[in-house]
């Protein structure tokens, strides 16, 4: 399939764009996120209603900072099944449940992910952020404060066998 | 090139240390350890003195560059490779300044890290 193609046409085919008060830091990491996924996910998918939330209510029970300025919270979330094929699609290995294996292959790809933002970013002379590492939060709570959040947005991506919630709160 | 190195791989990650693993196996080698801290990686290098040290830099408890720095301060001769997802120019510089050899950006690239490889081992 050529993922460059349909990584544009994902985008196109979404509102992304048309979300009111999204900034262009949020844009960008979804462009990156859509295109990352096609990279090394899967390719077959499309975007859900991007949406900017007025609280956060999810488990978060994986997720990543970004520090610097801007500073952001990420996560990912989803059905158990779903986040297991998701995982076992990334890492190529045979995951068959919500496991150990499946939770950090996922926080592999966010790593992955918010890695490769971050150094296009950078690359692009636009800022100069860094990553905390990757954390499961068995308890489900945020490892930090997001009341005080100027947005969070939900980044449904919609798969054959599921939908993967990624969400990106700016602090 | 020699494939009778010691070599360490450090990495929080369990796939990223898998694949790289998987990746170093089939290129011929066969003595390699796996640490999951910059913290580990430090005594670990304290102890055995491994040829090679792959290092990611965002860790918990030690990152990399600290753990480079750390290393090399130990044994200034230490062959220490980064490989991370947060090539920024920012960290490069840091991971250079701290004695790494070279940087590889995630995802690895299996060419590159032979040449990687190459470079270092002639």
């Amino acid at each position: 399939m050529d993922n460059k193609g349909s990584y544009s046409k994902i985008l196109e085919a979404s509102n992304y764009l048309t979300v009111t008060g999204m900034s262009d830091f949020v844009r960008t990491y979804i462009e990156k996120l859509v295109y990352n996924i096609s990279m090394y996910v899967d390719a077959d998918f499309s975007l859900g209603k991007v949406e900017i939330l007025n609280e956060y209510s999810g488990r978060c029970e994986l997720s990543q900072a970004i520090t610097g300025i801007p500073s952001a919270f990420s996560c990912v979330e989803g059905r158990e099944d779903t986040l297991a094929e998701f995982a076992k699609r990334y890492s190529q290995l045979e995951i068959t449940s919500y496991d150990l294996l499946a939770r950090e292959s996922l926080l592999d790809f966010l790593n992955l992910h918010n890695g490769l933002f971050v150094v296009m970013l950078s690359k692009n002379n636009i800022c100069e952020l860094s990553i905390d590492a990757p954390e499961q939060n068995q308890n489900g709570n945020p490892t930090i404060d997001l009341s005080e959040a100027k947005s969070i947005t939900v980044i449904p991506v919609i798969f054959e066998y599921g939908t993967v919630k990624f969400y990106l709160c700016e602090l | 090139m020699n494939k009778d190195l010691k070599i360490l791989v450090c990495d929080d990650s369990i796939l990223a240390r898998k694949n790289l693993t998987t990746v170093l196996t089939g290129f011929g080698y066969t003595d390699i350890s796996e640490v999951n801290n910059g913290e580990d990686a430090v005594s670990y290098c304290r102890q055995n003195r491994p040829d090679l040290v792959f290092l990611d830099i965002v860790m918990p408890i030690k990152d990399g560059v600290t753990a480079t720095q750390e290393i090399m301060e130990m044994n200034p001769d230490s062959k220490i490779i980064i490989v991370s997802s947060v090539g920024t120019q920012t960290h490069l510089k840091e991971a250079i300044k701290a004695g790494a050899k070279d940087f590889i950006q995630k995802p690895i690239d299996t060419d590159l890290l032979k040449q990687v490889l190459e470079n270092i081992n002639g």
